[in-house]
Protein backbone atom coordinates (compact mmCIF):
# COMPACT_ATOMS: atom_id res chain seq x y z
CA UNK A 1 0.00 0.00 0.00
CA UNK A 2 2.89 2.31 0.72
CA UNK A 3 4.44 2.24 -2.24
CA UNK A 4 1.16 2.17 -4.67
CA UNK A 5 0.62 5.82 -3.03
CA UNK A 6 3.91 6.92 -3.92
CA UNK A 7 3.18 5.71 -7.69
CA UNK A 8 0.74 7.63 -7.69
CA UNK A 9 2.41 11.25 -6.55
CA UNK A 10 5.08 10.50 -9.09
CA UNK A 11 2.38 9.67 -12.14
CA UNK A 12 0.38 13.11 -11.33
CA UNK A 13 3.77 14.66 -11.56
CA UNK A 14 4.64 12.92 -14.55
CA UNK A 15 1.35 13.91 -16.67
CA UNK A 16 1.61 17.65 -16.36
CA UNK A 17 4.52 18.47 -18.96
CA UNK A 18 3.97 22.29 -17.81
CA UNK A 19 5.32 21.43 -14.39
CA UNK A 20 8.02 18.90 -15.29
CA UNK A 21 9.23 21.65 -17.78
CA UNK A 22 9.10 24.26 -14.71
CA UNK A 23 9.54 22.55 -11.53
CA UNK A 24 11.54 19.74 -9.74
CA UNK A 25 10.00 17.50 -6.81
CA UNK A 26 10.95 14.68 -5.36
CA UNK A 27 9.45 11.71 -3.38
CA UNK A 28 10.84 9.39 -1.45
CA UNK A 29 10.32 5.52 -2.56
CA UNK A 30 11.26 2.89 0.17
CA UNK A 31 11.06 -0.96 -0.25
CA UNK A 32 12.18 -3.40 2.22
CA UNK A 33 12.83 -6.93 -0.11
CA UNK A 34 12.26 -9.71 2.97
CA UNK A 35 13.71 -13.14 2.78
CA UNK A 36 12.09 -15.29 0.16
CA UNK A 37 9.23 -17.67 2.08
CA UNK A 38 10.01 -21.42 1.90
CA UNK A 39 7.54 -24.38 2.86
CA UNK A 40 8.05 -27.45 2.51
CA UNK A 41 5.10 -30.11 3.24
CA UNK A 42 5.38 -33.63 4.94
CA UNK A 43 1.74 -35.86 4.37
CA UNK A 44 -0.81 -36.47 6.56
CA UNK A 45 -1.30 -40.59 5.74
CA UNK A 46 -3.87 -42.02 7.41
CA UNK A 47 -2.52 -45.35 6.57
CA UNK A 48 -5.22 -48.59 5.75
CA UNK A 49 -8.65 -47.92 6.80
CA UNK A 50 -12.10 -49.91 6.58
CA UNK A 51 -14.37 -49.60 3.97
CA UNK A 52 -17.08 -48.53 6.49
CA UNK A 53 -14.73 -46.76 9.83
CA UNK A 54 -13.54 -43.18 11.46
CA UNK A 55 -9.90 -43.57 11.94
CA UNK A 56 -8.20 -40.49 13.55
CA UNK A 57 -4.24 -38.79 13.19
CA UNK A 58 -3.34 -36.21 16.02
CA UNK A 59 -1.22 -33.59 14.81
CA UNK A 60 1.64 -34.31 16.67
CA UNK A 61 1.36 -37.84 13.94
CA UNK A 62 0.11 -35.99 10.95
CA UNK A 63 1.07 -33.60 7.99
CA UNK A 64 3.55 -31.16 8.46
CA UNK A 65 4.80 -27.62 6.82
CA UNK A 66 8.04 -26.46 8.12
CA UNK A 67 8.38 -22.81 6.72
CA UNK A 68 11.33 -20.47 6.67
CA UNK A 69 10.73 -16.62 6.73
CA UNK A 70 12.12 -13.00 7.83
CA UNK A 71 12.10 -13.48 11.56
CA UNK A 72 9.63 -10.98 13.09
CA UNK A 73 7.67 -10.17 9.84
CA UNK A 74 4.11 -10.28 9.78
CA UNK A 75 2.38 -12.47 7.33
CA UNK A 76 -0.65 -13.91 6.81
CA UNK A 77 -1.48 -17.60 6.48
CA UNK A 78 -4.05 -18.50 4.17
CA UNK A 79 -4.59 -22.19 4.36
CA UNK A 80 -7.20 -24.85 2.22
CA UNK A 81 -7.93 -28.19 3.56
CA UNK A 82 -10.02 -31.10 1.94
CA UNK A 83 -13.56 -32.27 3.02
CA UNK A 84 -12.95 -35.62 0.76
CA UNK A 85 -10.37 -37.71 -0.54
CA UNK A 86 -12.63 -39.17 -2.63
CA UNK A 87 -16.73 -40.69 -3.09
CA UNK A 88 -17.49 -41.87 0.40
CA UNK A 89 -13.78 -41.03 1.75
CA UNK A 90 -14.94 -38.01 4.01
CA UNK A 91 -12.28 -35.90 5.80
CA UNK A 92 -12.76 -33.71 8.58
CA UNK A 93 -12.41 -32.65 12.18
CA UNK A 94 -9.33 -30.92 11.65
CA UNK A 95 -6.69 -29.67 14.06
CA UNK A 96 -3.89 -27.64 13.69
CA UNK A 97 -1.11 -27.14 15.59
CA UNK A 98 1.99 -24.00 15.57
CA UNK A 99 5.31 -23.41 16.77
CA UNK A 100 8.24 -21.56 16.28
CA UNK A 101 10.55 -24.29 17.09
CA UNK A 102 10.13 -28.29 15.84
CA UNK A 103 7.91 -29.09 19.18
CA UNK A 104 4.55 -30.10 18.76
CA UNK A 105 4.05 -30.85 22.48
CA UNK A 106 4.32 -27.23 23.18
CA UNK A 107 2.73 -25.93 20.26
CA UNK A 108 -0.44 -23.91 20.63
CA UNK A 109 -3.78 -24.73 19.06
CA UNK A 110 -5.11 -23.11 15.65
CA UNK A 111 -8.15 -21.62 15.46
CA UNK A 112 -8.74 -22.67 12.06
CA UNK A 113 -12.30 -22.05 10.73
CA UNK A 114 -13.76 -24.31 7.94
CA UNK A 115 -11.92 -25.94 5.22
CA UNK A 116 -10.21 -22.57 4.09
CA UNK A 117 -9.44 -19.57 6.06
CA UNK A 118 -7.02 -17.08 6.42
CA UNK A 119 -4.70 -15.99 10.03
CA UNK A 120 -1.73 -13.53 10.75
CA UNK A 121 0.96 -14.23 12.77
CA UNK A 122 4.61 -13.75 12.95
CA UNK A 123 7.74 -15.71 14.11
CA UNK A 124 10.80 -14.41 16.17
CA UNK A 125 12.63 -17.45 15.16
CA UNK A 126 12.53 -17.32 11.64
CA UNK A 127 10.73 -20.79 11.49
CA UNK A 128 7.58 -21.88 11.46
CA UNK A 129 6.23 -25.32 12.17
CA UNK A 130 2.43 -26.32 11.74
CA UNK A 131 0.92 -29.67 12.36
CA UNK A 132 -2.38 -30.84 10.98
CA UNK A 133 -4.11 -33.94 12.37
CA UNK A 134 -7.96 -34.94 11.19
CA UNK A 135 -10.53 -37.50 10.68
CA UNK A 136 -11.42 -39.68 7.55
CA UNK A 137 -14.37 -41.43 7.79
CA UNK A 138 -15.28 -43.98 5.04
CA UNK A 139 -18.96 -45.35 4.45
CA UNK A 140 -18.69 -48.28 2.19
CA UNK A 141 -16.27 -46.64 0.39
CA UNK A 142 -14.65 -48.80 -2.29
CA UNK A 143 -11.29 -49.94 -1.96
CA UNK A 144 -8.32 -48.27 -3.67
CA UNK A 145 -6.09 -45.26 -2.50
CA UNK A 146 -7.25 -41.87 -1.91
CA UNK A 147 -5.81 -38.30 -1.37
CA UNK A 148 -6.54 -34.75 -1.69
CA UNK A 149 -3.92 -31.21 -1.41
CA UNK A 150 -3.32 -29.25 1.85
CA UNK A 151 -2.42 -25.93 0.74
CA UNK A 152 -0.88 -23.44 2.78
CA UNK A 153 0.20 -20.03 1.58
CA UNK A 154 2.02 -17.32 3.26
CA UNK A 155 2.12 -13.74 2.52
CA UNK A 156 4.13 -10.62 3.71
CA UNK A 157 1.89 -8.15 5.08
CA UNK B 1 19.98 19.69 -21.98
CA UNK B 2 16.81 19.06 -20.19
CA UNK B 3 15.04 15.63 -21.55
CA UNK B 4 11.97 15.60 -19.32
CA UNK B 5 10.42 13.31 -20.86
CA UNK B 6 12.92 10.30 -20.45
CA UNK B 7 13.33 11.20 -16.63
CA UNK B 8 9.75 10.44 -16.22
CA UNK B 9 9.42 7.09 -17.74
CA UNK B 10 12.63 5.78 -15.26
CA UNK B 11 11.51 7.29 -12.71
CA UNK B 12 8.04 5.49 -13.45
CA UNK B 13 10.07 2.28 -14.32
CA UNK B 14 11.37 2.24 -10.89
CA UNK B 15 8.51 2.67 -9.05
CA UNK B 16 6.85 0.19 -11.39
CA UNK B 17 9.46 -2.30 -10.63
CA UNK B 18 9.34 -1.67 -6.78
CA UNK B 19 5.71 -1.53 -6.54
CA UNK B 20 4.51 -4.94 -8.60
CA UNK B 21 6.81 -7.62 -8.10
CA UNK B 22 7.28 -7.62 -4.89
CA UNK B 23 3.84 -8.64 -3.87
CA UNK B 24 4.39 -11.92 -6.08
CA UNK B 25 7.64 -12.67 -4.82
CA UNK B 26 6.61 -12.28 -0.88
CA UNK B 27 3.80 -15.06 -1.31
CA UNK B 28 4.65 -18.97 -1.25
CA UNK B 29 2.78 -21.63 -0.66
CA UNK B 30 3.07 -25.00 -0.27
CA UNK B 31 1.51 -28.30 -0.22
CA UNK B 32 1.03 -31.76 1.63
CA UNK B 33 -1.46 -34.52 0.81
CA UNK B 34 -3.47 -36.30 2.58
CA UNK B 35 -3.48 -39.86 2.06
CA UNK B 36 -5.76 -43.07 2.72
CA UNK B 37 -5.92 -46.47 1.65
CA UNK B 38 -9.23 -48.28 2.03
CA UNK B 39 -8.68 -52.11 2.20
CA UNK B 40 -11.20 -54.52 1.43
CA UNK B 41 -13.73 -55.70 4.67
CA UNK B 42 -12.58 -57.70 7.34
CA UNK B 43 -14.60 -60.80 8.45
CA UNK B 44 -14.55 -62.56 11.79
CA UNK B 45 -16.25 -65.85 13.22
CA UNK B 46 -16.20 -66.54 16.85
CA UNK B 47 -16.57 -69.78 18.80
CA UNK B 48 -17.61 -69.73 22.24
CA UNK B 49 -15.88 -69.86 25.15
CA UNK B 50 -17.55 -72.83 27.28
CA UNK B 51 -16.84 -73.32 31.13
CA UNK B 52 -19.18 -76.21 30.82
CA UNK B 53 -20.86 -77.80 34.29
CA UNK B 54 -19.77 -76.22 37.81
CA UNK B 55 -21.09 -75.79 40.98
CA UNK B 56 -23.13 -73.09 42.62
CA UNK B 57 -19.96 -72.22 44.60
CA UNK B 58 -16.78 -72.41 42.31
CA UNK B 59 -13.83 -71.04 40.70
CA UNK B 60 -13.01 -72.63 37.42
CA UNK B 61 -9.92 -71.41 34.94
CA UNK B 62 -10.13 -72.40 30.74
CA UNK B 63 -6.87 -71.58 29.85
CA UNK B 64 -6.68 -69.67 26.62
CA UNK B 65 -5.43 -72.16 24.28
CA UNK B 66 -8.66 -74.08 25.56
CA UNK B 67 -11.11 -71.48 25.06
CA UNK B 68 -13.22 -69.26 22.85
CA UNK B 69 -11.69 -68.63 19.48
CA UNK B 70 -12.21 -66.51 16.77
CA UNK B 71 -10.73 -66.47 13.28
CA UNK B 72 -9.82 -62.73 11.53
CA UNK B 73 -9.56 -62.61 7.94
CA UNK B 74 -8.80 -59.86 5.94
CA UNK B 75 -5.49 -58.36 3.64
CA UNK B 76 -2.56 -60.45 3.85
CA UNK B 77 0.15 -58.92 5.65
CA UNK B 78 -1.91 -56.26 6.86
CA UNK B 79 -1.26 -54.72 10.61
CA UNK B 80 -4.75 -54.85 12.58
CA UNK B 81 -5.55 -53.04 15.81
CA UNK B 82 -8.27 -56.16 17.75
CA UNK B 83 -9.72 -54.75 21.10
CA UNK B 84 -12.32 -56.40 23.04
CA UNK B 85 -14.93 -55.61 25.06
CA UNK B 86 -15.71 -58.62 27.86
CA UNK B 87 -18.21 -59.23 30.17
CA UNK B 88 -17.98 -58.86 33.93
CA UNK B 89 -21.11 -61.76 34.81
CA UNK B 90 -22.85 -64.18 33.03
CA UNK B 91 -26.09 -62.44 33.26
CA UNK B 92 -26.31 -62.70 36.70
CA UNK B 93 -24.67 -61.18 39.45
CA UNK B 94 -23.69 -64.51 41.36
CA UNK B 95 -21.89 -65.66 38.24
CA UNK B 96 -18.77 -63.23 37.38
CA UNK B 97 -16.41 -63.51 35.34
CA UNK B 98 -13.10 -62.07 34.38
CA UNK B 99 -9.25 -62.68 34.66
CA UNK B 100 -8.57 -62.94 30.84
CA UNK B 101 -6.09 -64.61 28.94
CA UNK B 102 -5.19 -64.34 25.24
CA UNK B 103 -3.29 -65.99 22.74
CA UNK B 104 -2.63 -64.94 18.73
CA UNK B 105 -1.72 -67.27 16.03
CA UNK B 106 -1.39 -66.32 12.06
CA UNK B 107 -2.04 -70.11 11.70
CA UNK B 108 -4.98 -72.22 13.32
CA UNK B 109 -2.58 -73.94 16.16
CA UNK B 110 -3.37 -72.84 19.35
CA UNK B 111 -0.02 -75.05 20.70
CA UNK B 112 2.33 -72.56 18.77
CA UNK B 113 0.52 -68.98 19.50
CA UNK B 114 1.24 -66.41 21.23
CA UNK B 115 0.10 -65.45 24.53
CA UNK B 116 -1.37 -61.90 25.21
CA UNK B 117 -3.47 -59.31 27.40
CA UNK B 118 -6.98 -59.06 25.95
CA UNK B 119 -8.04 -55.41 26.80
CA UNK B 120 -9.95 -53.09 25.79
CA UNK B 121 -7.31 -50.96 24.47
CA UNK B 122 -6.08 -51.74 20.62
CA UNK B 123 -3.34 -54.33 20.47
CA UNK B 124 -1.80 -55.24 17.10
CA UNK B 125 -1.07 -57.87 15.17
CA UNK B 126 -0.21 -59.32 11.44
CA UNK B 127 -2.82 -61.33 9.46
CA UNK B 128 -1.07 -63.93 7.80
CA UNK B 129 0.85 -63.13 4.44
CA UNK B 130 -0.24 -65.71 2.60
CA UNK B 131 -4.31 -66.18 3.40
CA UNK B 132 -5.02 -62.96 5.48
CA UNK B 133 -5.77 -65.04 8.49
CA UNK B 134 -5.64 -64.14 11.92
CA UNK B 135 -6.72 -66.58 15.07
CA UNK B 136 -7.21 -65.43 18.22
CA UNK B 137 -8.00 -67.57 21.95
CA UNK B 138 -9.51 -66.09 25.01
CA UNK B 139 -9.61 -68.03 27.97
CA UNK B 140 -10.98 -66.40 31.97
CA UNK B 141 -12.16 -67.55 34.94
CA UNK B 142 -15.79 -67.83 36.10
CA UNK B 143 -16.48 -67.48 39.98
CA UNK B 144 -20.13 -68.77 41.06
CA UNK B 145 -20.74 -67.47 44.72
CA UNK B 146 -24.70 -69.73 46.17
CA UNK B 147 -25.42 -68.75 41.99
CA UNK B 148 -28.79 -70.47 41.26
CA UNK B 149 -28.65 -73.49 38.96
CA UNK B 150 -29.21 -72.47 35.44
CA UNK B 151 -27.29 -71.80 32.30
CA UNK B 152 -26.05 -68.45 31.74
CA UNK B 153 -23.90 -66.65 28.92
CA UNK B 154 -22.64 -63.40 27.90
CA UNK B 155 -21.41 -62.10 24.83
CA UNK B 156 -17.37 -60.89 24.37
CA UNK B 157 -17.36 -58.59 21.57
CA UNK B 158 -14.37 -58.92 19.78
CA UNK B 159 -13.33 -55.54 17.57
CA UNK B 160 -11.04 -55.18 14.44
CA UNK B 161 -9.68 -52.54 12.36
CA UNK B 162 -6.78 -52.12 9.79
CA UNK B 163 -4.03 -50.17 11.92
Amino acid sequence: MRLRLTVCVISALAMSPGLAAAQSGSVTMAGTVLTAIAITGSDLRFGNVMTSQAKSVAPAAGGRFDITLAANAPVSVAYTLPSSLGPQVGVGGWVALYNTVNDPASAQTVPLSGASGTFNTASATGQMYFWLGATVTTSNAAPGSYSAPITFTLTYN
Amino acid sequence: MILPGLRTRTVLLIAAALACPGGVEAQTGGTAFTKATVLPAIATIGSALDFGTTTPTAVKTIAATAGGTFRVTGTPGVLVDVSFTFPTTLGHPLVAVGSWTGAQNSSPSAATSTPFSPSTSPQSFPLNASNGRLYLWIGGTLITSAAPAGTYSAPIVLTVVYN
